[in-house]
């Protein structure tokens, strides 16, 4: 206090008499109420707000961090294999998981990165996504964004592309770390003569669950009132979906992997695994027991057809879109 | 110039018609939408906010034509709901600022305003506080802080005193005044507390079987066209009850001293009338003035 009255002019506290000191009640700044008169933006790109916000949301959930560098495990241990591989090269056809010919070396790897995960893509999508409009939803939320300059199409996108890059981010951020290994280790072997387009491929098959999962949660999200009810409903159709399809398949084809390609991905997960085996053009080469020559074959498996999966794909995407947008309104209305 | 001007506006919920034909302009300052349930005033706030479409007739709301200019509209006005919304996982200067985000504002004008909205709305102290945690007063705060956020012209509050005690109806009901007087906002409040709407609000709009019943001034409104007197004697005084109604006069209530009566139609000089009946019966008048109707007579003599 001393030092604080060595400070002060002379004077200058002369205003402060005795038992009039200043309290904590005593507001220092203006506290009344006061117009806005500063720039409006108008609605471009509104829904980027939305988006970010989701963003910020779904990255304070430990959860996600966890799930997120859980599935990031596929890509190490294939970056490590590759490691590992490098030091003691094998001569072509006689390494046993890895198919070693042009096209093939690489894209199988990063096939297979995408495959391990997939399951975890999934679960990163109940917890980041079945709340996104169904948590709104519970708290009435919509009334609050509707009542704004803000469209059902900017709201319904804002959320729908907070989902997409978060599951986007976490299959293209590894995908893009094994690639940046891949070009430094084979760029003096030809990496990238022989395999122009991986990186487009890996961004393009990063993107595939994304844009499904996305779009099916959302919608599941959007007719939901409880973010539990969505995610349960949403993991029924993937699990129930996968046990279907592969409990029809192989009683149809007495489990022989080389027949029923198609029938064999028409589930969710199936044609996020049969979309991303054509962009990466991956013939599958599976190990089997020939029974009458008592030898190890391998099976190849070409990927199932393009369009067909293109179709699934564009169905899933309209249809938990579609749903989406049906659903979003700031009020209830019952006609009667 | 009027807030609102609505022509021949009709809205239907399959076969059930909530507004018939209503025609009305809303003037600037405080206004009190009063009716009884289903009387088709949410129905009116939902339609001018575009959540509904209308079956025929239109408007404009702030000169701004509420059919195809409902984002230019919902950029100039605030919404504080009925019922409770928030966004989960925000605390409450981050929902603040994103809902002035959401209307507009750039990032960090909504953070400056979202600070300053909270601390005239008293949340200042809970402004880091997650909402979910919020006590229902603290809730309806906020709603009407998302709702300020960024400044608009018109402020559209459903039921705003819902679920609050005396002491915080009270501070809701003087941010309501405060707000809506001198500031450059208009402000449509939608209650059916009807002393909530007589102490913030300046005009008063009743709805009746989605029409208008009246409107007007709620001083006009209260006025008794010079017939009703309320006269103050010294001491309660039975004889100057049956003196006045000897002269035909109506004793409609009494308190205490306090007689509310009601003159026969044609009375010129209703003072000299009343002061010769309080000589005549012996008592003493303290103060007499032309009786005002509460808001509660207006409601039900407007929706019967």
């Amino acid at each position: 206090m001393s030092e604080m009255s060595g400070h002060t002019p002379p004077g200058a506290l002369d205003f402060i008499v005795a038992g009039d000191t200043p309290t904590a009640g005593a507001p220092i700044a203006d506290l009344s109420y006061r117009n806005y008169d500063g720039p409006l933006h108008t609605r471009v790109a509104r829904w980027w707000i939305v988006s970010l916000a989701s963003l910020r949301l779904a990255v304070k959930k430990k959860g996600f961090w966890i799930a997120a560098a859980i599935s990031i495990l596929p890509y190490l241990i294939i970056l490590l294999q590759l490691y590992l591989q490098s030091g003691t090269p094998v001569p072509a056809g006689a390494n046993p998981l890895m198919d070693l010919t042009v096209g093939q070396r690489f894209a199988s790897q990063f096939f297979q990165a995408l495959g391990f995960q997939m399951f975890f893509l999934f679960i990163i999508t109940l917890l980041v996504g079945s709340g996104v409009i169904a948590a709104d939803n519970q708290s009435n939320a919509l009334l609050v964004y509707l009542s704004k300059p803000l469209t059902k199409g900017d709201y319904l996108l804002g959320k729908w592309m907070g989902v997409f890059l978060i599951l986007f981010g976490v299959a293209f951020i590894p995908g893009t770390i094994l690639y940046v290994f891949c070009l430094l280790s084979y760029y003096s072997e030809g990496f990238l003569k022989n395999e122009p387009w991986l990186f487009a491929r890996m961004t393009l098959a990063a993107a595939t669950p994304a844009v499904i999962h996305a779009s099916l949660i959302t919608g599941f999200s959007a007719w939901s009132k409880s973010p539990r009810v969505a995610g349960a409903l949403y993991a029924g159709l993937y699990f129930i979906g996968n046990i279907v399809v592969g409990a029809t398949w192989a009683i149809r084809h007495r489990g022989n992997l080389g027949e029923g390609v198609l029938e064999r991905h028409l589930s969710v997960e199936g044609v996020i695994n049969g979309l991303a085996q054509n962009l990466y053009g991956v013939v599958q080469k599976l190990p089997t027991y020939n029974q009458r020559t008592n030898t190890m074959e391998r099976l190849s498996i070409d990927p199932p057809s393009m369009m067909v999966m293109l179709l699934m794909a564009a169905a899933f995407v309209v249809v938990g879109v579609g749903a989406a947008r049906m659903r979003i309104r700031a009020v209830e209305i019952v006609k009667g | 110039m009027p807030v609102a001007t609505i022509s021949n506006l009709t809205v239907r919920y399959g076969k059930k018609t909530a507004v018939s034909d209503l025609s009305v302009e809303v003037p600037e300052g405080c206004i009190g939408l009063l009716g009884p349930n289903g009387a088709g005033k949410t129905t009116l706030i939902k339609t001018l906010l575009g959540f509904v479409k209308p079956a025929a007739g239109g408007g404009n709301l702030l000169g701004l034509d509420v059919a195809t200019q409902g984002l230019a509209i919902r950029q100039k006005i605030g919404l504080m709901p009925e019922q409770d919304c928030h966004i989960p996982g925000m605390n409450a200067v981050t929902f603040a600022a994103y809902a002035g985000e959401l209307a507009g504002m750039p990032a960090k004008d909504a953070m400056r305003r979202a600070h300053e909205t909270l601390e005239y709305c008293g949340l200042g102290e809970a402004r880091y506080r997650n909402i979910e945690t919020y006590s229902t007063g603290m809730k309806q705060r906020i709603k009407l802080a998302q709702a300020l956020i960024h400044g608009p012209k018109l402020l559209f509050l459903d039921e705003p005193t819902n679920g609050l005690d005396p002491a915080g109806r009270d501070e809701m009901l003087r941010l309501i005044r405060d707000v809506s007087h001198g500031k450059g906002i208009n402000v449509i409040v939608s209650s059916h507390l009807l002393p909530d709407i007589e102490r913030t609000c300046d005009q008063v709009i009743v709805m009746r079987s989605g029409r208008i019943a009246t409107q007007g001034a709620v001083e006009t409104l209260r006025q008794t066209q010079g017939v009703q007197f309320e006269v103050d004697l010294r001491l309660p005084s039975p004889g100057f009850a049956i003196a006045v109604e000897g002269k035909g006069i109506k004793v409609l209530t009494q308190y205490g001293a306090k007689y509310r009566l009601s003159l026969p139609d044609g009375t010129v000089d209703a003072g000299r009338l009343l002061f010769e009946t309080a000589k005549e019966s012996g008592a003493q008048i303290r103060g007499f003035h032309t009786a005002l109707r509460s808001l509660e007579d207006i409601f039900l003599e407007a929706v019967e």
